[in-house]
């Protein structure tokens, strides 16, 4: 009896079983479309792959080219800032040193000079007179001071400025600057010839640059073959 | 043993996107995993849906997937396992409320006999007993899995899964009379 009855359970369990499975059986039309878009998915997922590692080293690639591009730029980059860092620099120095007109014993003296040649570069023929007659008269002045004070800083003494002996060194630079003197003066001259100026304007500059030599003390004058010399050009350009 | 092999190797197939590997891997498991849904939520579209879903998870993640951690057979289903529960964690609670005869959704044939009726109402005890039981039921008779794939996946020994099911078998056997 209790194998009848346990035959009977299975057979039950069986058939509730096959109901079961025809309960939840699933569409065909369904199973055909999941399968076909699962498989789909599992082709573009290995595209994806290798699409994404050729991306991977496409993005590696760009990379390494952008790092390069980056270094140039930022190469490209300092150097411009490290380039208008100096001309700023430069050109401050050349102002202050200009507009203060630092003596030649100055460490920014030849930032003056420099700012000198800028403003003649820049300016007009008439103004570059101008100019050349005020640089004249500057180099007039360093040399006075670069004598006054011999090249070297004040230094307690009983003997007059004027007695002590120039350094060699200082000698060197007072005819430099004689010499710049000079140039300035010739280049003033060669410019007033006729008919580039008026002869009142001729006679205004050369009267000017001879009294400011004359009223110079005697040892700050420069050189007298030098005076001779601006005298006669003088001389010459008053007479044309 | 040999089969679950024969999956780790499609397995390793489908993560280079062999797309023989992939058929062979949704006609094993397609049925028996809408199935489960389906006995489970028992709703034609929602099982549908949850079905695509674990296979397109399959895909997301197959690279993650390693036989040195488990077989593959109680990977997919432990998918499938977790979008159920993802779907009655986030179902709405008036979702079967607002479905207009669940009995439509399936086999329609199936709809009007003896036997569908029979299975309704036992899928509907089913539904009464603990979580473990029910799940047990659509494993074990829903989807005949076999009791090594269901113990990996439930985390039990087959003992007391064999135990487990003869005490559901007890349960079920006077309302299949």
């Amino acid at each position: 009896m209790k194998i009848i009855d346990f035959i009977k359970e299975q057979l039950a369990i069986w058939r509730f079983k096959k109901s079961l499975r025809e309960f939840t059986k699933p569409d065909p039309a369904f199973l055909k479309s999941a399968r076909t878009r699962f498989v789909n998915l599992a082709q573009q997922s290995r595209f994806g792959q290798n699409a994404h590692s050729d991306a991977k080293s496409r993005i590696l690639d760009s990379d390494k080219a952008e790092s390069g591009r980056a270094s140039r730029s930022n190469s490209w980059k300092y150097a411009t800032i490290a380039i208008v860092a100096v001309f700023s620099m430069t050109s401050g120095m050349a102002v202050f040193a200009d507009a203060n007109n630092v003596p030649a014993t100055h460490p920014l003296y030849n930032f003056k000079r420099l700012s000198e040649q800028v403003r003649l570069g820049l300016s007009s023929p008439v103004q570059q007179v101008e100019l050349h007659q005020a640089f004249a008269h500057r180099r007039l002045e360093e040399v006075a001071e670069l004598e006054a004070n011999h090249g070297d800083p004040p230094v307690a003494s009983d003997t007059s400025v004027s007695d002590r002996p120039v350094p060699d060194k200082s000698q060197v630079r007072i005819d430099e600057l004689n010499k710049d003197f000079q140039n300035e003066t010739e280049t003033v001259l060669d410019q007033i010839n006729p008919p580039k100026a008026q002869p009142e304007d001729r006679a205004k500059f050369c009267n000017d640059i001879l009294d400011t030599i004359q009223n110079r003390p005697k040892h700050n004058r420069p050189p007298s073959p030098m005076v001779d010399h601006i005298k006669d050009r003088c001389r010459e350009v008053s007479e044309d | 043993m040999a089969i679950k092999d024969q999956f780790n190797v499609l397995a390793e197939a489908l993560q280079k996107g062999d797309s023989g590997s992939a058929e062979k891997i949704f006609d094993h498991f397609s049925k028996p995993i809408y199935a489960f849904f389906m006995a489970r939520i028992r709703h034609k579209e929602t099982a549908q849906d949850l079905t695509q879903e674990v296979f397109l998870k399959v895909i997301k993640s197959i690279d993650q997937f390693d036989r040195k951690s488990g077989d593959f057979t109680a990977w997919i289903w432990q998918i499938a396992r977790n979008s159920a529960i993802d779907y009655f964690r986030h179902k709405k609670p008036s979702y079967l409320a607002d479905l207009p005869d669940e009995g439509n959704n399936i086999n329609e044939e199936l709809v009007k006999s003896d036997e569908s009726a029979k299975v309704r109402e036992i899928m509907s005890i089913v539904e009464s007993f603990p979580a473990e039981e029910q799940e047990l039921f659509q494993m074990h008779f829903v989807t005949d899995m076999p009791y090594t794939d269901i113990a990996q996946i439930t985390g039990k020994t087959e003992s007391a899964l064999r135990v487990a099911i003869h005490r559901l078998r007890k349960k079920l056997i006077p309302y299949l009379k």
